[in-house]
């Protein structure tokens, strides 16, 4: 095939190609150093000085007009070369990924994290306290004489202390940290106290070890009615039902005068327990107001300050929550439970959800 | 506290039905556990006639009974020996459900006669044992007569939660008088006749104790009782005890359980002709025995109160009475005790002889002193009716009975403390109902004075509650409370952030966690602490009876149950405390982790790999990181302990704390525990974390955008074996702090290729110039500041 100058002649003869090869073919042919555009330059010598000029750009012209062509050809052959070659590597995306972690929060861990954040927005801070606790401390600063009938209430655990005499108990709750509280920080206070407690008590529904979450506010005027709606409001947060059916019973705790428990309605369906309304009432938590002897143990003018503590048991709050049956299963350590009721360590528990 | 509503209304005057009398009861602060109607569970059960019995046609022992009943004629099969024409039995229809066998009653064909319900016997009925024979009316009963009201089923049972506060409640007539406080009907006036002694009694109460120990024993009074008639109780009195779950025994016996729970008056009755001389209440002698009801010996000490004639104990006061002067069907002399004791010493006793008793349960809840004067009346009163005899005058000896306890009470408190405004009228009508005597003081103050059977009222806080508690709890409008807005006090403190914090952060490197119990095997606790466990005197078990010194068991005790369940590999943590003696310092929190099988698991992309300690190396520097400790600045030390592998482990320390330990777990640390895989752990001690915590600024140190072109240079050594990586990178890091940015070493290795004792490590060196782009003297010049520092400190040769 002969060569000529023809644009319309050499884009279809681009066209056509259909390799990068070829397309090398073309260019070395025309454009190459001893190729056809080369030798037509040579022959400008033979022309006079304004054929040459004439001659001369025209060549230039077609020369880049040639380039650009054959350049847009190759980029064109390129892609579609890298295309073919992408068609070419499937891979099966069904296949089953890496393995990534999934670690799981105890759902005891949420549910404290849960407590802090509702208190925390009522003005509480936390506070914490040995787990092997003074007689002191446990009994007789919450006004339970070593006889007094009230620690039959609470089975207790004991420890021997061979330095001091007198055995060491395991906290029967977290109170103790109150008394630590109020005999090292002066009023106002507002703590909760989130924890391990001990009871020598072992069946269905009872562990030897379990966890309470207590609270304390000392100041010169909060009464009854703030107890009651901060135990309310917290409780309407935690379940997330605003319209919680409860009620206060009078009750007693040697350490609250006057003293009550809290029940919250409920109904049970098949072994799932349903809270905030109902026919039956569930016990829900302890509370009163601090005894005067228990502020003055504590150091504590019992004619200027007042307050009220609260304890409830951490078990029975996060079961009736996220809905677990049984309380013994929270420490046996089994990963299928684990899985199963554990928390995504993102899984925040703000009240934003941020 | 269980008690009848038939009994409840000897003392209440009410037309309230069952439901508020439960609802009410629960509002005031006494507590209903549960409440038995039996009338529901026998309401299809009547009386009827067994108008017609013959002998079944193919079987010896049965009988065909043609039974009449309101209801109609029904054919009924029967077994009993006694079931005869013309007798009145009881009779269970076709679908009903037979308590005392637990039976669903359905027509049936006995030996091809029909069947059409059941005539009871007291066992079916669930009265009795009694399955010979059916039960056998009298002719008063007529045909449909429910047996609900013949067998007294058709009184409920109410049991009562009552708080150890609460003694005045451990008797009929307390409840009766909290409910009519709290407007359910009036207190009915207890009648007690005096009867006036015909002679005098020939035992005498003495108190034999020195000045200080009187207090033991206030006072105890008596009286003797001749000719009396011992007899099995009357019907009510019978229906009464056992509905309440207490066995009648003798008309005696009867009357002082019906006292104890109808007054909260305990008794005691001997059989005087078993006596000799009198009685005295005094402290037993060390070693003293005493036989009691119970038919049990026991071994007295000092400071227990004992009863005693002349001869021998006859009782542990306020606990038990005697074995031997206890009273029978034959006993026709009685004298009686009517006594106070000290609570607390009552219950010292009862728990070193660990003898529960409805009496220790009154006395050391405190009982009403002035019982003692009516108590004797009462008892004589109920032994005169029912078993007959004389009565002698009475005997006593007694210090003067307390006086009730005055409080003055600003009737304001209710508002103060409570929560709620209540009319001084208002509050005084309470108080008079409960039994307390008011008389108005200057302005808001009234003078309260207590009764006597409250023990437990001791200030103005417990009057608040008593008002408060028969006013209504409900009637308190909550008030919610707001934050404090000047109190600017972090919600957590340094310490307990990082120890919430470090749980997010270990979850997020794919550990679950757990909870398990801070006790383990003492065992176990020994073989961790050398030999130091702390004990527990009174374990649940012995695999919880020592505090853990290290959450390692409870985690590794999991490994096999979960590898039952075919998790092959697994990471577990517990952020818990540890246990290294009593005191509040020898507690320490500690995230405790461990991991076990492969690091990842094998699949289609890669073969597992076995984890190892760089795993949990990686974990452990994260959560470090995370919580702020410069982990540049930590040094490493061996460990040498039961935990971990000697040689495959590390100790991170920082200043003068350990932060933490990580490693493989000791082989003979796993054997205990018959543990097959490798397992790695790391313990991080969150209290030493606190100072990191501390919140200083929001802000960040500025950015330093250096432009210049970072230069990256790679090294390669031979070195001794002992050469310790840490050392190297500080080191070379040394040499120009500024300029030095990383030091990575990434290749490490041994073997036969190299001389023997020696190891290759190949490092590279990140460099960032300061002020402008380094020339290659200046890089040549660090290269070789490092190649000098390494042959000359660390014996390295460098390779080519």
């Amino acid at each position: 095939m002969s060569l000529s100058l023809d644009k319309n002649d050499i884009t279809a003869r681009i066209n056509k190609i259909s390799s990068i090869e070829e397309l090398e073919k073309l260019r070395i042919e025309y454009i190459g150093k001893k190729g056809f555009l080369s030798n037509e330059m040579q022959s400008l010598s033979l022309l006079s000085i304004e054929e040459k000029k004439i001659k001369g750009q025209e060549l230039n012209l077609f020369k880049s007009f040639f380039e650009q062509t054959i350049n847009n050809k190759k980029s064109d052959l390129e892609i579609s070369a890298l295309n073919e070659k992408l068609e070419n590597e499937q891979i099966d995306a069904t296949l089953p990924p890496r393995d990534f972690n999934t670690g799981k929060i105890h759902p005891i861990s949420q549910t404290i994290y849960k407590i802090i954040d509702i208190f925390s927005s009522m003005g509480f801070s936390v506070e914490s306290g040995p787990d092997i606790e003074t007689d002191f401390n446990n009994f007789t600063a919450l006004n339970i004489p070593s006889h007094h009938p009230a620690r039959e209430m609470q089975d207790t655990f004991y420890i021997e202390d061979k330095i001091n005499n007198e055995d060491k108990v395991l906290r029967t709750h977290t109170s103790p940290v109150q008394v630590r509280t109020m005999l090292e920080t002066k009023p106002p206070i507002r703590i909760i106290v989130p924890g391990r407690t001990y009871r020598s008590d072992s069946d269905a529904t009872h562990t030897p070890m379990f966890h309470q979450v207590e609270g304390l506010l000392i100041d010169n005027s909060s009464s009854m009615a703030h107890l009651k709606g901060c135990l309310i409001d917290f409780l309407k947060e935690f379940f997330e039902i605003n319209d919680l059916q409860y009620r206060f019973r009078p009750s007693y705790f040697p350490f609250t005068e006057p003293s009550a428990e809290m029940d919250i309605a409920f109904t049970k369906n098949n072994d799932v327990w349903k809270v905030g309304a109902g026919d039956q009432w569930l016990e829900i938590l302890g509370c009163g107001m601090v005894h005067p002897k228990v502020l003055e143990n504590c150091k504590i003018d019992s004619k200027t300050f007042q307050g009220f503590a609260f304890g409830m048991g951490i078990e029975r709050l996060s079961m009736l929550k996220y809905g677990i049956t049984d309380a013994r299963s929270f420490f046996e350590s089994d990963f299928r439970w684990l899985n199963h009721y554990g928390f995504d360590p993102l899984d925040l528990t703000t009240s934003s959800g941020i | 506290m269980k008690f009848t509503l038939s009994w409840l209304k000897d003392h209440l005057d009410t037309t309230a039905d069952i439901k508020t009398i439960v609802n009410t009861l629960t509002n005031i602060g006494l507590e209903v556990e549960f409440v038995e109607d039996k009338s529901e569970k026998f309401k299809y059960f009547t009386v009827a006639k067994v108008v017609n019995a013959t002998k079944h046609p193919n079987a010896d022992r049965l009988k065909v009974c043609e039974v009449q009943t309101n209801k109609g004629n029904f054919q009924v099969v029967c077994g009993a020996s006694n079931a005869q024409t013309g007798m009145l039995g009881i009779f269970a229809p076709i679908d009903t459900f037979v308590p005392g066998t637990k039976m669903h009653l359905k027509k049936s064909e006995i030996r091809g006669v029909e069947s059409c319900g059941m005539l009871l016997s007291e066992r079916e009925l669930g009265i009795s044992d009694e399955h010979e024979v059916i039960i056998e009316l009298s002719n008063v009963h007529k045909i449909g007569d429910p047996v609900a009201k013949i067998f007294g089923f058709d009184d409920p049972v109410i049991e009562i939660n009552i708080t150890p506060n609460r003694s005045d409640c451990l008797s009929v007539r307390g409840i009766a008088r909290d409910l009519a406080a709290a407007g359910l009907g009036s207190l009915i006036e207890l009648k007690v006749n005096k009867i006036k002694g015909g002679f005098v009694s020939g035992v005498k109460w003495l108190r034999k104790f020195n000045q200080k120990d009187k207090y033991l024993c206030p006072g105890v009074a008596g009286r003797f009782f001749k000719n009396v008639n011992n007899t099995s109780s009357p019907e009510w009195l019978k229906s009464r005890l056992t509905a309440i779950g207490l066995r009648p025994i003798s008309a005696l016996v009867d009357i002082t359980n019906y006292i104890t729970h109808d007054l909260g008056r305990p008794l005691h009755v001997y059989d005087a002709d078993k006596l000799s001389g009198n009685l005295t209440m005094r402290k037993a002698v060390a070693g003293e025995k005493c036989k009691t009801l119970d038919e049990k010996e026991y071994l007295l000490s000092e400071d227990m109160v004992v009863i005693s004639d002349d001869k021998n104990l006859h009782g542990i006061g306020g606990v038990i009475g005697g074995l031997e002067s206890g009273c029978s069907l034959e006993t026709r002399s009685v004298f009686i005790e009517v006594a106070l004791f000290d609570p607390i010493s009552v219950t010292k006793t009862g728990r070193k002889l660990n003898l529960q008793s409805d009496a220790r349960y009154r006395f050391e809840r405190g009982v009403d002193p002035t019982s003692i004067e009516w108590g004797v009346d009462m008892a004589t009163q109920m032994i005169t009716q029912i078993c007959g005899g004389e009565v002698s005058t009475i005997e006593a000896d007694k210090s003067s009975i307390q006086k009730n306890k005055i409080i003055n009470f600003d009737t304001n408190s209710t508002k103060t403390l409570g929560g709620i405004s209540i009319d001084t009228k208002d509050q005084t009508t309470i108080l008079n109902n409960l039994g307390f005597l008011v008389k108005s003081k200057k302005n808001t103050v009234i003078e309260i004075t207590v009764p006597t059977f409250r023990p437990d009222i001791d200030g103005p806080a417990d009057i608040v509650e008593e008002i408060l508690r028969i006013y209504g709890f409900d009637k308190i409008i909550p008030i919610s409370l707001s934050k404090d807005i000047n109190n600017n006090k972090e919600t957590l403190s340094a310490n307990l952030k990082s120890f919430y914090k470090s749980k997010r952060l270990i979850a997020n490197r794919g550990y679950l966690e757990t909870v398990s119990w801070s006790f383990i095997d003492s065992k176990e606790a020994n073989y961790i602490n050398n030999n130091v466990s702390i004990d527990i005197k009174n374990p649940i078990s012995t695999d919880l009876s020592s505090m853990r010194p290290s959450a390692f068991p409870n985690l590794l005790s999991s490994i096999n149950p979960n590898v039952a369940r075919l998790y092959t590999n697994g990471k577990l943590f517990e952020v818990g405390p540890n246990f290294n003696g009593l005191e509040e310092v020898d507690q320490q929190m500690v995230a405790t982790g461990i991991q076990y099988g492969s690091s990842s698991s094998s699949s289609w992309l890669n073969e597992a790999r076995v984890t190892d300690v760089f795993d949990v190396k990686s974990d452990i520097y994260y959560v470090l990181e995370q919580l702020n400790v410069p982990i540049e600045g930590l040094i490493f030390k061996t460990l040498r302990n039961n935990v971990f592998h000697p040689g495959k482990s590390a100790q991170l320390i920082l200043g003068k704390s350990i932060i933490a330990n990580f490693g493989e777990l000791n082989p003979l640390l796993l054997k205990r525990f018959d543990i097959k895989a490798v397992v790695c752990g790391f313990e991080i001690f969150i209290d030493k974390l606190e100072q990191f915590q501390i919140k200083k600024t929001s802000t960040k140190k500025a950015y330093d955008n250096n432009p210049y072109q970072v230069v990256e240079r790679d090294f390669s050594f031979l070195f001794p074996k002992n050469i310790k990586a840490i050392d190297l990178i500080n080191n070379i890091k040394k040499i120009d702090k500024q300029i030095i940015k990383k030091v990575i070493i990434f290749d490490v290795f041994e073997g036969k290729k190299l001389p023997e004792n020696k190891k290759s490590i190949a490092l590279k060196v990140i460099l960032q110039p300061l002020e402008k782009t380094f020339t290659d003297s200046e890089i040549e010049k660090i290269s070789t500041n490092i190649i000098d520092l390494i042959s000359k400190s660390f014996g390295g040769e460098l390779r080519h």
